[in-house]
């Protein structure tokens, strides 16, 4: 068995730091920048007027407190040769163009010359044409591109703009390109995955870089709604379905079992977003007469009272995605439960004990249900991360502020630190609930515990 | 220059909104204690104002701290709040700032914050210079005060302060008046910013100071950016305070006990607060919303979608139950040329697909007549508004028309009309950004394909997933057509930031590209004029010149929708969102 745990334990772990590289690494792809906002550029196009320069420095300010002037990595495969500041531009965009170019050119006073002059052309008084052609150059990685724009260029534009003898020595550069090589380059733990995944041990998520507030307060708030719900659902849905399954598979008459098992898929066939709202809709309100539920929204006022008014509030806001939960799954359950115990009444053991004289109340409940409960178990492990990631559309509908909607709005702000922490606690929990699975499954089944795998 | 811009201002837009004002009756007896649950779609992202860059952050920040002057809710009068009045300035004849427009701005003497401390002229200088902290970077007050000159407070008055702004800025008053000023004792006890001076901040660089490494200056950004939103830390000048706020739930306002403005009988919405409490609901679907109000678990709910909005008057019974409220909004929404685009830099083509667009359906079809139309950035019921310009109607003739004259056919017969530009057989093909969040903006882009198809134009979907990323690529200029909306402000319109082609130039604005030297003429003309009347010509001549040029088509200016109980008197208000809480009374009484 202690074996089976320290296997089991290891697989974590690493499947973990896995999962933080992965986002790491698909965070760097995503479009957009969140520090920009940070800084102010999306005042660009307002009323008051927008400052270049100050927003230069305060990107700069906001790139470092968030530590995003630092390497990407452990280590970076460089071409031979690069400066060690073109992996520290604060600017992501801008440090995939300068190392772009640098791969082209193999020579980084080059490099700075061509940034130098698109600056200088950019907020230049030049023909229009120039400066816009500079603007966009600045963002382009292809240098054979960006030089075919401007030798395009009427004559006298080229001659005025005073970059032609540039143009000549890029090309001439590009043209005798040679193969750099590559140097590996190592920056300790000064780089941006470290910092992140330093949180998960010190256990500092750092701040949201959408409202400033604590990373770990938000996860604990949402957390708090999204398991109380899915927690409450599972829970209620598996004292259902249980003795649902065994009435069924054992007890109930055809005719009865077969309007039972209508009705149960009738509700698994409606989706969840729209069970969510016809129970919205038609039992929060007086409009159909039928106001029988208590508003889905949480109200001023809630945490007031007593604590078995509080409690009782806090149910009456979880009645309707809990209901939607279980009356969602509840098909999915009892169906494994019918199932199961149909198998265990057919096996030979209970023949057995039929012929032995045992009463069928003692064959299903002492024996058979025990048995049928056995994959019902293994359920567990697949629920768990649904109790956690919560129903992005169900939160939505009943306006709960689980994880879902935490997860999705900081897909919509960028807010890298809240989506990293709480896509690797999702990923955690969900390792940890098939890593409790397993061990019931372990304890109940001497030959995974030899084996030390499910 | 402001005094004229004033009066004029005031008198038109007394003239235009008397009629749609509609005030409490003197008569009305307002209960000790009510409170008014409004739903929001989201919640603040702060409630200090530097640190506050959302609408709905605009929406409650106004009621807890205010401005030294406002406009009015109803009638856009401009109304002093903080200040005792607020002249027009007056150009200093002496000193540094000799030449500039000088502001002597009185706080009244009544004024204090929650906490009972007075409104001094420190904490006006604190609010300037705050705005220069990185941290206030998302607000744009940096960039607002840039035209502020000095600021100082007066030696024997601790209630004097003394402004100068730039003689040639046409929003100095504004500019001197109108923004949430915050206390310092509270957000900067030790008084950290006193050791600055504000061309110090407003220029670090030629004034040898790096303030990345000063640790005296960071470490109160960050004190400010770490300020927790409980009601401790919010103090304001308002008549309301935060009570509560349960994060992504709801926010709580309550009024300030024994709050300064109630002693100052004015007869303005500004100083009748009614609502004991403001509670915003955060509701973020716009059917829970409805379902909400129908279960009173709100009072007014706004509601973006006009099909909800006309759905819900549908209802059996809903109007027994609820009032439909609607109100102009200062927005509107245009389609986005880059005009620095080798195809769009040509008026004609941009002509063309302004004939392409079929303006009336996006009114009747997508907004189910809740929208007016617009050919300009300024509001319909603006005096400053050309009504000569007539809408540029669907007209696949005239835009045929439009590009063959600027040299479009369809040379290689396959569908697309080309033309040879800079030595290059270039297709009329035309991607057009939408927010993949926005089903309005992509039913608008929808529209256009479908008629440019049809003189041959291409317009080819590019949904974007985030606003933000939108943002930034319209900003960065990486775009051909984009769907967007804009705010033109209230008051008097300086066009510079957005039209004039200076401000492509230095990259501080006007992020469409539009370069035209009539229209800068015309901009810096009316940004010195001297005479109202001209001032008025000179705008509509503004308009006429855009109109020409069609640097963007312009499209409709929707309405703001709110559904309120019945029992409710809701009036709408000109400013955004359309609704004025404190202004608002159950009906009964």
């Amino acid at each position: 068995m202690g074996r089976f745990i320290v296997i089991r334990l290891a697989g974590m772990l690493v499947t973990l730091l896995a999962l933080a590289l992965a986002l790491f690494t698909l965070y760097q792809w995503l479009p957009g920048d969140p520090i920009e906002n940070l800084a102010g550029g999306s005042r660009r196009d307002q009323e008051a007027a927008f400052d270049p320069k100050l927003y230069a420095q305060r990107y700069a300010i906001f790139a470092g407190r968030y530590a995003m002037d630092r390497p990407y990595f452990y280590f970076s495969l460089v071409p031979g040769g690069m400066p060690g500041a073109f992996l520290r531009l604060s600017n992501h965009r801008q440090r995939s163009v300068f190392k772009s170019w640098y791969r082209q050119l193999g020579d980084a006073d080059l490099v700075r010359s061509w940034v130098e002059e698109l600056e200088r052309l950019s907020a230049s008084d030049q023909d229009m044409r120039v400066v816009n052609l500079a603007r966009s150059a600045s963002l382009q990685t292809s240098l054979g591109a960006s030089i075919r724009q401007f030798r395009q260029l009427p004559e006298d534009l080229l001659q005025a703009s005073e970059i032609k003898p540039l143009l000549d020595r890029l090309e001439v550069r590009l043209q005798s390109r040679q193969w750099l090589g590559l140097s590996l380059r190592w920056h300790g733990a000064d780089n941006q995955f470290h910092q992140w995944v330093r949180g998960l041990w010190t256990g500092d998520f750092g701040r949201s870089m959408h409202d400033g507030r604590p990373v770990s307060a938000k996860i604990k708030e949402a957390l708090a709604w999204t398991t109380s719900i899915n927690g409450l659902a599972m829970l209620l849905a598996f004292l259902i379905a249980v003795p649902l399954g065994v009435y069924l598979a054992a007890f109930a008459k055809p005719g009865v079992a077969r309007w039972v098992q209508f009705l149960l898929y009738a509700a698994y066939a409606i989706p969840v977003f729209w069970m969510a709202t016809l129970l919205v809709v038609l039992f929060t309100s007086d409009t159909y007469g039928m106001n029988w539920l208590p508003s889905v929204t949480v109200s001023y006022g809630y945490e007031q009272g007593s604590a078995f008014q509080r409690i009782f509030r806090h149910l009456g806001q979880l009645l309707i995605p809990v209901l939607t939960l279980i009356l969602t799954s509840l098909a999915y359950l009892t169906r494994q439960m019918e199932k199961s115990l149909h198998q265990q009444l057919e096996a030979p053991y209970l023949a057995t004990a039929r012929v032995w004289g045992m009463s069928r109340r003692r064959r299903i409940w002492s024996y058979a249900v025990p048995n049928a409960l056995f994959p019902i178990i293994t359920l567990l492990g697949s629920l768990f991360p649904l109790a956690i990631a919560g129903s992005v559309t169900l939160e939505f509908i009943c306006n709960i502020p689980g994880m879902g909607r935490l997860l999705l709005d900081s897909i919509l702000t960028k807010d890298w630190p809240v989506l990293f922490y709480t896509t690797l606690l999702i990923g955690g929990l969900t390792l940890i609930g098939i890593f409790l699975a397993d061990l019931l499954y372990a304890l109940l089944d001497p030959r995974v515990r030899q084996s030390g795998f499910a | 220059m402001n005094k004229r811009h004033s009066l004029l201002f005031c008198s038109l837009l007394l003239i235009f909104f008397s009629g749609n004002s509609c005030r409490k009756s003197e008569n009305t007896t307002v209960p000790d204690a009510f409170r008014v649950t409004v739903r929001v779609q989201d919640e603040p992202i702060s409630l200090l104002p530097l640190l506050s860059s959302t609408s709905v952050g605009s929406q409650v920040v106004r009621h807890i701290f205010w401005p030294g002057a406002e406009f009015d809710p109803f009638d856009l009068t401009y109304r002093t709040l903080l200040y005792t009045g607020i002249d027009n300035g007056s150009m200093e004849t002496e000193g540094p700032w000799k030449g500039a427009q000088r502001f002597d701005l009185q706080i009244r003497p009544e004024a204090t914050w929650s906490d009972g401390e007075p409104i001094t002229a420190a904490d006006y200088l604190f609010t300037v210079k705050a705005a220069f902290l990185p941290v206030s970077a998302v607000s744009g007050f940096a960039s607002f005060f840039g035209n502020l000159l000095d600021v100082q407070a007066d030696a024997q008055n601790a209630r004097l302060v003394h402004v100068w702004i730039k003689h040639d800025y046409m929003l100095a008053r504004e500019l001197a008046s109108n923004f949430n000023l915050m206390p310092r004792h509270v957000y900067d006890p030790e008084d950290v910013l006193a050791a600055y001076g504000l061309s110090q901040l407003k220029d670090p660089q030629s004034s040898g100071l790096d303030l990345a490494t000063d640790a005296a200056f960071q470490a109160l950004d960050q004190s400010l950016q770490l300020v927790d939103m409980t009601p401790e830390n919010i103090v304001g000048s308002g008549p309301y305070t935060l009570a509560q706020w349960e994060s992504k739930q709801y926010l709580v306002l309550k009024k300030v006990e024994d709050w300064w403005g109630d002693k100052i009988r004015q007869d303005d919405a500004f100083f009748h607060a009614y609502p004991t409490e403001i509670v915003y609901q955060v509701i973020p679907d716009e059917q829970v919303a409805l379902t909400a109000l129908k279960d009173g678990s709100v009072d007014v709910a706004m509601i973006a979608r006009p099909d909800n909005y006309l759905a819900m008057e549908q209802e059996p019974g809903a109007t027994d139950r609820f009032a439909f409220g609607h109100a102009s909004n200062s927005v509107y929404m245009y389609i986005g040329m880059n005009n620095q685009h080798p195809i769009l830099r040509d008026p004609l083509v941009r002509r063309a697909m302004s004939y392409s667009m079929d303006v009336d359906q996006v009114i009747t079809t997508l907004m189910n007549g809740l929208a007016e139309r617009t050919v300009g950035p300024f509001m319909p019921g603006s005096p400053y508004y050309n009504t000569d310009l007539q809408p540029i109607p669907l007209s696949m003739e005239e835009a045929l028309k439009a590009l063959n004259e600027a040299g479009w056919t369809d040379s290689n017969r396959d569908g697309t009309v080309d033309k040879m530009i800079d030595g290059q057989r270039v297709e009329c093909i035309l991607p057009i950004m939408v927010s993949a969040n926005s089903s309005l903006g992509q039913n608008v882009a929808l529209i256009l394909k479908d008629n440019a198809a049809k003189i041959g134009v291409n317009i080819e979907l590019d949904p974007i997933a985030d606003n933000a990323t939108l943002r930034q690529r319209i900003n960065s200029g990486e775009f051909v057509m984009a769907t967007l909306s804009n705010s033109p402000s209230v008051g008097i319109y300086d066009p510079y930031q957005s039209w004039h082609s200076q401000s492509y130039r230095d990259q501080t604005g006007n992020v469409i590209g539009f370069t035209d030297p009539e229209c800068d003429a015309i901009i810096d003309s009316l940004r010195h004029e001297e005479n109202p009347a001209e001032l008025v010509e000179e705008y509509h001549q503004f308009q006429a010149e855009l109109y020409r040029e069609q640097p963007v088509i312009f499209l409709v200016i929707p309405e703001v929708l709110f559904i309120y109980r019945k029992d409710y008197k809701v009036q709408p208000a000109v400013v955004k969102p359309g609704i004025w809480e404190p202004s608002i009374l159950p009906e009964q009484l």
